[in-house]
């Protein structure tokens, strides 16, 4: 097997000069990214996946599939490793190019702006969660449940909605603490038919109203058990959100 | 009570006045221990407040200890009923700071929580406290896991060169770890001329002493609170604490910042007259 491949940083710099710069953006509609060998190194005791880019490929439209594949690809690297922009930015480059080609396809028109590939094929502004490929791995990492017959079954409910896992889960310091992601994805689990409906504002509600739990407690002491009885405590309060607006507008929804 | 910008609904023991006598300096000391693979920590917790020690002896509270990575997104709460706490980290788990918080949290549910101690303003008030709730609130301990220990000394530690062709001129980037100067493609070719790149005291002396200049007066001006936590920053804040003979205060001194500049460097300044005497053929008859 051959060990695993990354950018050097200063290499990986030049080309988010050239993004920023916007000199390369027409390159990321191409076939293939041409990188030159002399700006990568090789990552010891971290061995390359064997056909990644084929595993990949169909599974654009299904982020969930994706980030198994990917996760399974790479099960075993550290959290360091993974929270690394070369690491991310040289597989989006290599192996995970045309998926993120197919998954991001506004990189395929003219008008693409060098936010947008900095977010997707680097680490954007937005942070490590808008990657192509950090968002699918860290999707799994922070939900897997290896006590459960399918290690997965949590994640699916994340992954089922893309501004729950990103926008209301990813900003969170609660997506950190898998605890509480057992807890409240079990919920979600466990009233999915109810929570179908509407379910972006509810989410949103069910995560703001843990942040703000989090002003009065220490969240990271209490376990999945907590988490789950508090969402069958005000799931009242939960199902009678209907919209966004309720979430934004209404401070008295949130009082704890 | 405030803690990390969060208003407590009930007041907690910690540096504040919210429960008297408050925790005292030394209420929290941490050692770490570098091994190849771990961080290994020492956490020792010291208080004194009679209500709050009876309510651990009678198990309805106990020490908790929160460590946590934002970059790895690493959050672990481990708990005690004594005061002391030893833990591992492995090395390859965290990236960058790790933060440690420390307290006294409730475990089983406290009717009417009352306190000699309590401010006077919360006097005659009791308060019913639920699992999660926090009795007391050490102060946080951090630990900064990039910063290279042992060759704080050296300017590489925190700036770098490089090329970059953003502009047509050299410019100083301080967004990311490092205090990068960023030379286009042709001034970058003669710097890695070894004639050039081989004139560190000039170097020092003129790029890389304009560039910390420009950096820590950004260091105090700026808005950008993630500023603070980039590498180099925490690097030189670390010195600034640490070392004899700076105050982190004349930061907000822009006159005095050049200064810190100079010393941060080992004098640049003398080190060039040096080298220009040493390596000069001209000897003045004046």
């Amino acid at each position: 097997m051959n060990l695993q491949k990354t950018f050097k940083e200063s290499y990986m710099k030049e080309l988010r000069d050239n993004v920023v710069s916007e000199v390369n953006l027409p390159l990321y509609g191409q076939e293939t990214f041409e990188l030159g060998p002399s700006q990568i190194k090789r990552l010891a005791n971290v061995y390359e996946p064997e056909g990644l880019e084929k595993k990949m490929e169909g599974l654009e439209n299904d982020d969930f599939k994706a980030a198994i594949t990917l996760y399974e690809a790479f099960p075993n690297i550290s959290p360091l490793l993974a929270s690394t922009e070369a690491f991310w930015s040289y597989l989006c480059h290599t192996s995970l190019f045309h998926y993120a080609q197919k998954r991001w396809p506004a990189v395929m028109d003219g008008d693409v702006t060098s936010d947008y590939i900095l977010d997707h094929w680097f680490v954007g502004r937005q942070g490590l969660l808008r990657n192509a490929g950090a968002s699918l791995w860290w999707g799994i990492h922070n939900t897997i449940d290896e006590e459960r017959q399918n290690p997965y079954e949590l994640s699916q409910i994340l992954f089922d909605n893309y501004n729950f896992r990103i926008i209301n889960f990813g900003r969170s310091l609660l997506i950190r603490h898998k605890e509480a992601m057992i807890g409240i994805l079990q919920f979600c689990l466990d009233n999915k038919q109810e929570l179908s409906h509407a379910f972006d504002p509810r989410a949103k509600f069910i995560s703001i109203y843990f942040n703000r739990l989090g002003g009065t407690k220490q969240l990271s002491s209490l376990n999945r058990d907590f988490f789950y009885s508090e969402c069958e405590r005000i799931k009242d309060r939960i199902m009678s959100i209907t919209s966004r607006e309720q979430v934004t507008n209404a401070d008295e929804v949130f009082s704890v | 009570m405030n803690l990390n910008n969060i208003s407590l609904p009930y007041p907690v023991l910690g540096l504040s006045d919210d429960i008297l006598p408050a925790l005292s300096s030394d209420a929290i000391s941490a050692e770490i221990n570098i091994t190849p693979r771990n961080y290994e920590f020492k956490v020792t917790l010291k208080f004194k407040n009679e209500e709050i020690e009876k309510q651990i002896r009678w198990k309805c509270a106990q020490f908790a200890c929160e460590y946590e990575c934002s970059k790895t997104m690493l959050r672990k709460c481990i708990f005690s009923e004594s005061p002391d706490f030893e833990f591992s980290i492995p090395r390859n788990a965290v990236n960058g700071r790790i933060n440690i918080n420390c307290f006294v949290s409730v475990i089983r549910e406290i009717k009417k929580y009352q306190n000699k101690g309590f401010n006077e303003d919360y006097q005659g008030f009791t308060f019913d406290l639920e699992p999660g709730d926090i009795l007391v609130a050490f102060p946080p301990v951090r630990y900064d896991a990039d910063i290279k220990y042992d060759k704080l000394q050296a300017a590489g530690s925190f700036m770098q060169i490089r090329k970059s062709d953003l502009h047509d001129d050299v410019f100083f980037d301080i967004s990311g770890d490092k205090i990068e100067i960023c030379m286009p493609s042709l001034l970058y070719e003669l710097y890695e001329n070894p004639t050039i790149k081989g004139q560190a005291q000039i170097i020092h002396a003129s790029l890389v002493l304009n560039a910390l200049t420009y950096a820590l007066l950004n260091l105090n001006n700026s808005e950008d609170e993630e500023l603070l936590e980039r590498t180099w920053a925490k690097t030189i804040l670390y010195r600034l604490e640490t070392e004899p003979g700076y105050d982190k205060n004349d930061l907000d001194e822009p006159s005095k910042v050049p200064l810190i500049a100079q010393k941060l460097l080992q004098n640049p300044y003398m080190r060039l007259f040096n080298h220009l005497l040493t390596n000069s053929n001209v000897i003045s008859e004046d």
